[in-house]
């Protein structure tokens, strides 16, 4: 079936542009005032590169979300809305799409958006010079991009790609000024050139990004609640590492905005008047812990279901996260409308346990309480990258420890720093490990479950740390992957979690946690249902 | 002192490289950055990673002889550069330190030697906290204290003088620890000595021994101190700029060394061992000055 | 005429026992009084309670200067006493000056504290003072620091900035101990002249010599008492207390050799008793066989010829040439400068002579390599002036003294042969007084059974009766051990004393030489002759 816009949709869009700059669901009460700069303290990690084309990481696509914008977005229904797209329909074959682009949209360097500039944005991504990796993987069945009529982007594909407008809602696949990007890539770095709501005018090192409103602005999508230039005058975008005092400076007023809010900050700011969360989880899979399925004790599925049932993870969820996380029985994100949950597999119960491991040979315990079996321990190894899990979730795992030495398993947590983690998972040197996975769209599932995904970039880097290689899956996920009817589609994902998730290759824990902190004088504030990263677009301040 | 500097150069390139993470992934963008196969390749040409490890060394030392500390690869700037904007920063911060510390240390050390007993107890129990505790508590109590709860200063980091106290108190307090005992035991030891009496009996009042007698003889073991109490503060600095969100040497060595951008690290420890031999000089300038009987040596 | 000063019944204490009990005296203007005694007598502390300075407590029926009471005044009065009325001027070692500061600014602190002149009226009145107590070239002087000055410079500071404000009353303790007797003659002649000048002076010493050159009248204290006064003179020529009458015995001026400076028996230690290493060399074939005293005179232990040591541009020795024969002593006497210690240690080989040579035992001694001289060290030893820093402070006596002898065995023995108990072995020689240090120095010097003893400077700082015990312990050494001496001093008295012959050196050479009766009888050299002038003598 042929993947069209929904009429109501466009005329949705269209009547927003006509409705002017009133917004649609205004704040209880108060208009919206123009001006005042906001400040936006990150916890997240300083980018290297402004423009996520390089690369292609979360910090960036914070960042990137207030001055640059992608063909299409999504909104909270799960559904693809227009943005710089207008349109776009799926061949019959599925080896090209039309989008039909926005018209007089001009980046801020007076350029117009063109199909040109499309071409240009795919091929900077494909450049290997560029050295994207997110951009680059998403790209991957895109051959080139050609332009039929003057607002017309032709994209060909090798095969057909259900994925391609999930991918192209990302900010990593945002669209820069051609002329912009032909400049060299250090001084791209720095300013990148783009249609957004904001303007890059600073980067100070270690210290803030500056952001002034794009007063020709003319691209909000679809789910935007008002059209034409930003309320806000500026955006002060602050780097903060440390939580402690992101916080203080929270309370204190220094800041206006803090993200990577931790779990008892939640809580401790729940009771102040003054602040307001916004919980936005991160799309693509859950939180899990995988479990290795390629090297023994994991490569018998009953080893992994009795781990699974011995690990006692909703106590700590409760415990440590204070409440503000919500156990997850899912692959995906709860934000992922095809996701499905299956809480009965995982059921904390030590006995169904103890029977498993004596069904699967390990029935003798030694003098410490951890099982063997021919002479070996049940010993598992856990590589914990300290920067990617949280305090509270770094407590959890040892949570987990604990309750599942009751069931005999020895598990060695061993903290390390990114570098040295990312070098024992190429090694193979891992049982289980948490490692998050950050997509927009279910085709997530085929990058972290299809066998292909255990086959390692030239950096040692794979995807599928379970290591599962079913050639059911594979075929289910391969298939759906091609799929341009969504009903079809569903089905098989549907499916092919339902494998995954009853081959006890996983253990979900919640979802990526995603947490905003704000003050309450700042208005209007949403993520955006693509990536969840905030949106300054619609804010304003009510000082 | 260019012996001083080969050294530490030679040690850390080496030092650095026993750190595993390959450098190829550090440039294009650090470690899982699922590069291509041909980007990798294309990473170790430009910045000559392929060659032997001896010959890089050398390259190195000849780019550095000519004053080109290399590209940052994280940053993809010239160390140089990034290490001149950094550095201003956490001189401020060392330099201030280094006098408030001194001074807080001075005024500790002249109470309790005057003060008998109880304030000899009580300002010893407070030099002993002072210097035990560790840069990133001290950071967290202070924020809480005169931010969160009493709100009289700025959390982080913020322009103009005012951002600059709490960052500087926690440097500063542990150090006054550290040197007010030193200065007590020399304040004691002078205000014992048989010139101190000499000058009494000229009539000499206890405030003018101690201004022009026992305040010199004190400073000699604290100036002994002050190259120490540098390289502790460029270490305090690491804590302090990244949890105030000050920019500085201390924050991007930090993150070098977790990106494993090697130039980048190199540069700063260079940096950082220059400025301590020019503190180390300094110092003994210092005590020329204050002890003249050093002058005819 | 009221007294000045007027003292009764002080008594200093410092939480334990007194310190100072019972003590009374006045001080007329114009008068000089003298407290002596030892160290520990109390005498110091005495001192200072008039300046309010003791740091204990202090009681005294009647503690008055002038008209202010000392013991009720508050420290403001007191502060304003102290270099104004009352100057005190102490040892002029680096000790009693800042070493940091220029001597100017020291000596015009009282001068900035108590008076209002300008910064430049007070660097002119300086000038001045310095000139006022010898010191030439003051306006270089004034802006060097104490350790750039020598000894007699730096106590004529000392005077200067005690003399400032001119107070009526000059405190001086100890102010010419170590210095040269020249140097000493020269500030006792400026004390004189200010006493003359009206100042009343309290002079603290050990030295009876010195006290009675200057002093009208004496008080002896012991124990922190007062156990002698009157006029100096009196005290002196007829003394009742028995201390003081061996404070008097004790004093080596104009008393004969081998005359017993204390009364303990002579200590006729015999040969066999004193247990030493056995020589390790065979003895020279013209050596005698025995220790025959009589024949002693004839053998030539030691003999120099021509000695000569350049430092830089500084000749230190020159030209100076000497023969020691066994059993007896060459004296040996200079001021600081004189090139003597640099004479001691190229006769002990520890220096090489630019030329000139020394014979030890009929043998080169000095112009062989060391390998050679090394079988021989044992027969020539040392003794120096501060006994003290010549341990190491970690080791016991026992453990000094096993090390010389080459066993613990016989250590008791060798302490008794010093004078000293055998329960001494177990301590640290820092817990030891000073003349229990240089007899463990002495005892661990004959240890080996040596020839010769360079004495360099072996008394000079050590209290006047211990001075006496440990010369006629080095008496009766020689006496029963055939022992040679070396003995270097600046002190005439003792020289004269303790040596059979002696040595005039000044600036590198020998002035004058001879057995000691001729030289200090009939002084050829005018420089003897002003040495022998400026000796202080007992009446």
């Amino acid at each position: 079936m042929k993947r069209v816009v929904s009429p109501v949709v466009s005329i949705l869009a269209v009547a927003l542009v006509a409705a002017g700059c009133t917004a649609a669901t205004a704040p209880t009460g108060t208009k919206p005032v123009s001006g005042g700069t906001l400040v936006y303290a990150t916890g997240d990690a300083e980018p290297t590169c402004l423009d996520p084309h390089v690369g292609g990481n979360y910090p960036q696509a914070l960042i990137a979300s207030q001055y640059l914008e992608s063909l299409v977005s999504k909104n909270t229904a799960g559904e693809i809305i227009p943005w710089l797209a207008t349109k776009w329909s799926e061949a019959p074959d599925g080896l090209s799409w039309d989008f039909t682009l926005k018209k007089d949209v001009k980046f801020t360097d007076g350029t117009a958006l063109t199909p040109e500039t499309i071409a240009a944005n795919v091929a900077h991504v494909q450049d290997p010079a560029t050295t994207s990796s997110t951009g680059y993987l998403a790209l991957q069945k895109v051959t080139g991009v050609t332009a039929p009529s003057a607002d017309v982007a032709r994209f060909t594909l090798s095969t057909p790609d259900s994925a391609l407008l999930d991918s192209l809602s990302q900010p990593w696949l945002a669209i820069e000024s051609a002329t912009a990007l032909k400049r060299s890539q250090a001084v791209n770095c720095e300013s990148p050139v783009g249609t957004g709501p904001f303007i890059v005018t600073k980067w100070t090192r270690q210290q803030s990004v500056s952001l002034v409103r794009n007063d020709s602005y003319s691209s909000p999508p679809a789910d935007a609640t008002h059209s034409g230039p930003a309320y806000l005058k500026a955006i002060d975008w602050r780097f903060l590492p440390d939580s402690a005092s992101r916080y203080a400076a929270l309370q204190a007023g220094t800041v206006d905005v803090i993200d990577n809010v931790q779990p008892d900050t939640l809580v401790a700011a729940k009771g102040s008047a003054d602040l307001v969360t916004l919980d936005a989880p991160r799309p693509g899979a859950s939180n899990r812990i995988e479990l290795n399925s390629s090297i023994a004790p994991f490569d018998d599925v009953r080893v992994r279901e009795a781990f699974i049932r011995s690990a006692n993870v909703n106590d700590a969820v409760t415990t440590l996260f204070f409440g503000t996380a919500k156990r997850s029985y899912s692959a995906l994100s709860s934000v992922e409308k095809s996701g499905i949950s299956e809480p009965s597999l995982f059921t904390y119960d030590q006995k169904a346990a103890a029977k498993l491991l004596d069904e699967a040979g390990w029935s003798t315990k030694n003098a410490d309480g951890y099982r063997t079996k021919n002479g070996a321990v049940l010993e598992l190894s856990f590589p914990v990258s300290t920067n990617q899990s949280i305090p509270a979730e770094q407590s959890l795992f040892e949570q987990l420890q604990a309750t599942s030495k009751q069931a005999g398993f020895k598990v060695d947590l061993k903290p390390l720093d990114l570098s040295s983690w990312y070098g024992a998972l190429g090694k193979n040197l891992y049982n289980l490990v948490s490692a998050p996975y950050t997509k927009v769209g279910p085709d997530v599932l085929r990058t972290l479950f299809d066998s292909a995904g255990t086959k390692p970039a030239p950096s040692g880097y794979f995807a599928n740390h379970s290591q599962v290689k079913d050639p059911a899956l594979d075929a289910l996920l391969e298939k759906a992957a091609t799929l341009s009817d969504a009903a079809e589609r569903l089905s098989l994902y549907k499916k092919a979690q339902k494998i995954v998730l009853e081959g006890f290759y996983i253990l979900p824990l919640y979802d990526q946690q995603n947490h905003y902190l704000h003050r309450s004088v700042v208005k209007g504030l949403r993520a955006m249902p693509t990536v969840s990263t905030p949106t300054m677009y619609d804010s304003w301040l009510s000082r | 002192m260019a012996f001083v500097l080969w050294a530490v150069a030679t040690v850390t390139f080496f030092a650095i490289r026993l750190i595993p993470g390959d450098p190829a992934e550090a440039i294009l963008g650090g470690p899982g950055s699922q590069a291509s196969a041909a980007a990798l390749a294309q990473a170790r040409a430009d910045y000559g990673l392929d060659q032997p490890l001896f010959v890089q060394y050398l390259h190195y030392l000849g780019r550095m002889l000519r004053g080109d500390l290399g590209t940052s690869y994280a940053l993809k700037q010239p160390v140089l550069a990034v290490v001149g904007e950094n550095l201003g920063g956490t001189l401020l911060l060392a330099v201030v330190s280094l006098i408030v510390a001194a001074a807080i240390a001075l005024a500790l050390a002249a109470w309790s030697a005057q003060g008998g007993r109880v304030a000899s107890g009580v300002s010893w129990l407070l030099e002993v906290i002072a210097a035990a505790v560790p840069h990133f508590w001290l950071a967290i109590s202070l924020i809480l204290l005169f931010s969160t709860t009493l709100g009289w200063l700025p959390p982080v980091s913020v322009p103009g003088p005012i951002g600059l106290v709490l960052p500087i108190l926690t440097l500063a307090l542990p150090l006054s620890g550290f040197l007010a005992q030193v200065m007590r035991e020399s304040i004691l030891d002078a205000i014992a000595s048989p010139f101190v009496l000499a000058a009494r009996t000229r009539g000499e009042g206890s405030g003018g021994v101690f201004w022009r007698h026992a305040l010199r003889h004190a400073a000699i073991p604290a100036i002994g101190l002050a190259g120490w109490a540098f390289g502790s503060l460029i270490s305090g600095a690491v804590v302090v700029e990244t949890i105030f969100a000050r920019p500085g040497l201390g924050r991007s060595l930090l993150t070098a060394v977790q990106q494993r951008d090697v130039p980048l690290v190199l540069g700063v420890v260079l940096v950082v061992a220059l400025g301590y031999m020019l503190v180390t000089t300094l110092t003994d300038l210092a005590d020329r000055l204050v002890d003249p009987r050093l002058r005819a040596s | 005429m009221t007294a000045l000063v007027s003292v009764r019944d002080l008594a200093v204490d410092f939480g334990a026992a007194p310190v100072v009990s019972d003590v009374s005296f006045d001080i007329e203007p114009g008068q000089c009084v003298a407290i002596v005694g030892e160290s520990g007598s109390g005498k110091s502390v005495t001192a200072r309670a008039l300046l309010g300075l003791t740091g204990g407590t202090v009681t005294a029926s009647q503690l008055r200067f002038d008209t202010i009471n000392i013991a009720d005044a508050s420290p403001r009065q007191l502060q304003r006493l102290r270099g104004r009325d009352i100057g005190f001027i102490s040892q002029g070692a680096l000790v009693a000056l800042d070493p940091l500061r220029p001597v100017a600014r020291e000596i015009a602190d009282p001068l900035r504290l108590h008076g209002s002149l300008t910064a430049a009226e007070r660097q002119a009145r300086v000038l001045e003072l310095l000139t006022q107590v010898g010191v030439p070239n003051p306006a270089l002087r004034a802006s060097q620091r104490p350790d750039e000055l020598s000894g007699g410079l730096r106590q004529r500071a000392v005077i200067a900035s005690a003399i400032a404000m001119q107070p009526r009353l000059l405190i001086a303790d100890e102010p010419t101990t170590a210095l040269d007797t020249t140097v000493q003659a020269g500030i006792l002649d400026l004390l004189e002249r200010l006493r003359a000048e009206g100042a009343a002076i309290l002079l603290i010493s050990h030295d009876l010599a010195v006290v009675s050159r200057l002093a009208s009248h004496l008080l002896v204290m012991s124990g922190g008492r007062v156990v002698e006064s009157g006029p100096t003179e009196e005290v002196l020529t007829d003394p009742q207390h028995p201390y003081t009458a061996s404070l008097i015995a004790a004093v080596p001026i104009g008393r004969a050799r081998f005359e017993r400076l204390t009364n303990r028996p002579a200590a006729a230690v015999p040969v066999e008793s004193v247990v030493m290493k056995p020589h390790s060399v065979e003895p020279a074939s013209t050596e005698p066989a025995s220790f025959d005293p009589a024949s002693f005179d004839q053998y030539e232990v030691l003999s120099a010829d021509g000695l000569c040591k350049r430092y830089g541009s500084l000749l230190a020795v020159d030209d100076v040439s000497f023969s020691l024969h066994r059993g007896r002593t060459l004296g040996i006497v200079g001021e600081s400068g004189s090139g003597k210690t640099t004479l001691a240690r190229l006769v002990l080989a520890l220096e090489r002579p630019d030329s000139g040579d020394v014979t030890l035992l009929g043998e080169p001694w000095t112009g062989v390599p060391e390998s050679a001289r090394r079988a021989r060290r044992p027969r020539i030893g040392a003794i120096y002036q501060d006994a003290l820093s010549s341990f190491d402070p970690r080791w016991s006596v026992r453990r000094i003294l096993a090390d010389a002898l080459g066993g613990s065995a016989a250590v008791p023995a060798l302490l008794e042969s010093v004078g000293l108990t055998p329960e001494l072995a177990a301590r640290r020689p820092r817990y030891l007084s000073g003349g229990q240090q240089q007899r463990v120095a002495i005892a661990r010097a004959i240890a080996p059974r040596p020839d010769i003893l360079v004495c360099d400077e072996p008394v000079s700082s050590l209290d006047v009766s211990v001075q006496a015990q440990v010369l006629d312990l080095l008496d009766d050494l020689q006496r029963s051990l055939g022992l040679s001496y070396l003995f270097i001093s600046h002190d005439l008295g003792v020289v004269r004393h303790m040596s059979d012959d002696v040595l005039v050196m000044r600036d590198g050479r020998v002035v004058e030489s001879g057995p000691t009766g001729a030289v200090f009888g009939a002084p050829q050299h005018d420089y003897t002759k002003g040495l022998i002038a400026a000796t202080p003598r007992l009446p």
